[in-house]
């Protein structure tokens, strides 16, 4: 009889145990992993492999329907789409943004070419090339924002400046930075040599941040063709501490049969730089000549190869109107030979617009730094 | 001329009630208890106030986290929805796929996985069996076949339909509860395979978690916890509470753990409730309401000393200048000598 007892609960306790066991069920928890979205702006795609670029393939045009549709579906339909706890607005997107905060409702700049899906979606270009039309941002955006207010003008630099310190950066807010630039002239070349005091915080500590030496080729003149001219400074007379200030450099920085003018007097020096910092320079570039003349770039600087800035330093150069190039290629790459950047007929005026930039990557390792740049145009016929 | 003892001996006589006993409702002890219930009904109601109130405050956070949730969730839906159609539309995808080519697939559809922020992506053949799984790290691992998936038979019916075949849904894998989005991948009009894009629900909930500030618990039609971001085991919903709520009954207010108030809602995917959604936070109001009754006794005493001490200067005040002999200050001149 016990036997049959201890049998029986055996076999009971047999055919339970799937349900005792299914009464327990798991309950997925969170990935840490996937809680967080890594965003990154840095890195390009990776293949599958891991090596190199990945390259994406043109996604059919027909998925701009599929999206607006989907995107449709996506309103609120019912007021229980916010699961009963508070009701839905139907119709309404899930999402809002895009609220006009700042600029003008005027008719579109560039034409509507295409109209998708249930007008959700539009898009505007040109049918034949870029059109020529006033641009409200026509001059590096002159044009005011409205409701954004006026921005305050800013005095262009003079040689008297003194450089704002830069800003705080990794290493701490900077208690105050003086910067001493000492000018010579040994020999036919110009040494610019800055020393920097750095205060930050409770030390003090003296540096000397960048030595540049500047060839005084300022105004070789190469009998055309080719002509080869230079935007630095004329020669600097020596001297000391206090520097006197040297006289302003001619706004037309040209030769024979083409001249160059420039709005920041042909100079390109950039003094504390930090990340994000921008000089721009604008050139207006006019063969005077009765010779067709190919206009080509060279950059030199005598700051050893091995400076950090300059090797992290990028230069946009193009012609204006036109789209600046994305990304800026490296300053080095204007460094070994020069470029061709353009042919110049008798009586041709272009506009360069370049742009030296220090990009947001570059890191601290560039703070306060110094350089000098000078740009060799030479005209070939 | 008669004496002040004289007079009230006459007053007495002619109005016999000043002499006799204190009526009930004069009784000093009656006073004192009334005051006592008044003073004790006064802290508790405020106690109470104060837990209501902060309950309230409370309620309002779990509710607005639970909508925002299941807004969350449609967002989370849009970023599959936005994958899958890249996927799907991407030149030369059908083609690799109709061919059984992994290795030409995978050159394709790996880099638009890693654009986006979709961990899990599965190609597959009409018939379920998967060709191309991409997984991001730590996600779960890939299966061989989806056959027999509501979700893909109803992708490749309706694929030239007005929604192109695109659906959401919640399903509850080996793996675990997952927000699956799938598309067909079509060549010409014809469906040659489809695209699972697919986020493990825990995952999503801690996303929306750490949007809404509320631990979210999804809960299966039967009422048993499928995914939650909290730190501890929510209780079972009763299955036919589970079941109501699914079906449209109103939000349900329970304490799925020790103090932890929870609000039940439904988990809406494709505008239809696929399963339970909690919102909860640990309920604190009970604190609130404690401190406040402690903070109004104390006022209250603060309040009787003050009164009890005014009185007390006010009668000897009158004592003092009453007998004629005091000095203004309820004491005669030999005390205060």
């Amino acid at each position: 009889m016990r036997r049959i007892a201890v049998l029986a609960a055996l076999a009971g306790f047999a055919l339970a145990a799937p349900a005792i066991a299914h009464g327990a069920p798991t309950i997925q928890r969170p990935n840490p992993l996937f809680v967080t979205l890594k965003v990154d702006y840095i890195n390009p795609l990776p293949t599958p492999t891991g090596v190199g670029e990945a390259i994406l393939t043109p996604v059919q045009f027909k998925t701009t329907n599929h999206s607006m549709r989907d995107l449709q579906f996506l309103r609120y339909a019912k007021t229980g789409d916010l699961g009963g706890y508070l009701p839905a607005t139907v119709g309404a997107t899930f999402q809002k943004g895009g609220q006009r905060l700042v600029g003008r409702s005027n008719k579109p700049e560039i034409p509507l070419y295409g109209i998708y899906e249930t007008n959700l979606d539009r898009s505007y270009t040109w049918l034949h090339g870029i059109g020529t039309g006033p641009l409200s941002n026509e001059g590096g955006g002159a044009v005011f924002v409205p409701g954004l207010g006026v921005p305050p003008v800013v005095a262009p630099p003079t040689n008297g400046n003194t450089a704002p310190p830069a800003n705080q950066g990794f290493a701490g807010k900077p208690g105050g930075t003086t910067t001493t630039t000492i000018v010579t002239t040994v020999h036919g070349s110009t040494t610019v040599r800055t020393t920097t005091n750095v205060t930050t915080g409770r030390t003090t500590t003296k540096k000397r941040t960048t030595t540049a030496r500047t060839t005084t080729t300022t105004s070789t003149t190469v009998p055309p063709p080719p002509t080869l001219f230079t935007t630095t400074s004329p020669p600097t007379t020596t001297g000391s501490n206090p520097p006197s200030p040297p006289p302003p450099p001619p706004t037309d920085c040209g030769t024979i049969d083409v001249s160059v003018s420039s709005d920041r007097n042909c100079l390109f020096i950039i003094t504390n730089a930090k990340p994000g910092d921008s000089i721009v320079e604008n050139y207006t570039i006019k063969n005077t000549g009765k010779v067709t003349y190919d206009l080509s770039l060279n950059i030199t600087n005598d700051i050893p190869p091995d400076d950090h800035l300059w090797n992290d330093l990028t230069m946009g150069i193009w012609e204006t109107p036109g789209p600046a190039p994305n990304p800026f290629p490296p300053l080095t790459d204007w460094v070994p030979s020069f470029i061709t950047l353009d042919t110049l007929h008798p009586g041709d005026t272009i506009h360069l617009r370049v742009d030296c930039l220090l990009p947001y990557t570059a890191g601290n390792v560039d703070m306060n730094r110094s350089s000098v740049m000078t740009l060799h145009f030479m005209a070939t016929g | 001329m008669a004496t002040v003892d004289e007079q009230l001996t006459s007053e007495e006589t002619e109005q016999p009630w000043r002499s006799q006993r204190e009526r009930w409702y004069q009784q000093k002890w009656l006073h004192l208890i009334v005051g006592l219930a008044v003073a004790i009904l006064a802290v508790t109601f405020a106690g109470q106030r104060a837990t209501a109130g902060a309950r309230a405050t409370l309620d309002a956070r779990l509710v607005a986290g639970g909508a925002g949730a299941d807004t969350g969730l449609i967002a989370i839906e849009s970023e599959q929805l936005s994958a899958v159609r890249a996927i799907a539309f991407t030149s030369g995808v059908a083609t690799e796929l109709a061919a059984t080519n992994g290795p030409a697939l995978n050159t394709l559809v790996t880099p638009l996985q890693a654009n986006s922020t979709v961990p899990m992506v599965d190609i597959m053949k009409p018939n379920g069996r998967v060709l191309l799984s991409v997984r991001s790290k730590g996600a779960p691992r890939p299966i061989a076949s989806y056959h027999g998936l509501r979700l893909l038979n109803q992708a490749l019916s309706n694929a030239n339909g007005l929604r192109g075949g695109r659906y959401s849904e919640l399903v509850i894998f080996r793996f675990g509860p997952t927000l699956a989005t799938i598309s067909p991948i079509m060549s010409g009009n014809k469906a040659v395979g489809a695209v699972l894009a697919m986020t493990p629900l825990a995952d999503a909930l801690g996303r929306l978690a750490q949007e809404t500030g509320a631990e979210l618990t999804a809960y299966d039609i039967n009422g048993d916890p499928i995914a939650t971001t909290a730190n501890f085991t929510p209780k079972k919903v009763a299955q036919d509470q589970a079941r109501a709520i699914t079906a449209g009954a109103a939000l349900q207010t329970r304490y799925v753990y020790a103090d932890h108030r929870e609000k039940l809602g439904r988990l809406i995917v494709d505008h239809a409730a696929e399963a339970l959604l909690g919102a909860s936070l640990e309920d604190d109001s009970n604190v609130t309401g404690r401190a406040v009754s402690i903070y109004v006794a104390i006022g209250l005493l603060c309040t009787v000393a003050i009164l009890a001490s005014f009185w007390a200067r006010f009668t000897r005040d009158r004592n003092g200048f009453g007998n004629g002999n005091g000095n203004g200050y309820g004491w005669t001149n030999g005390d205060a000598q």
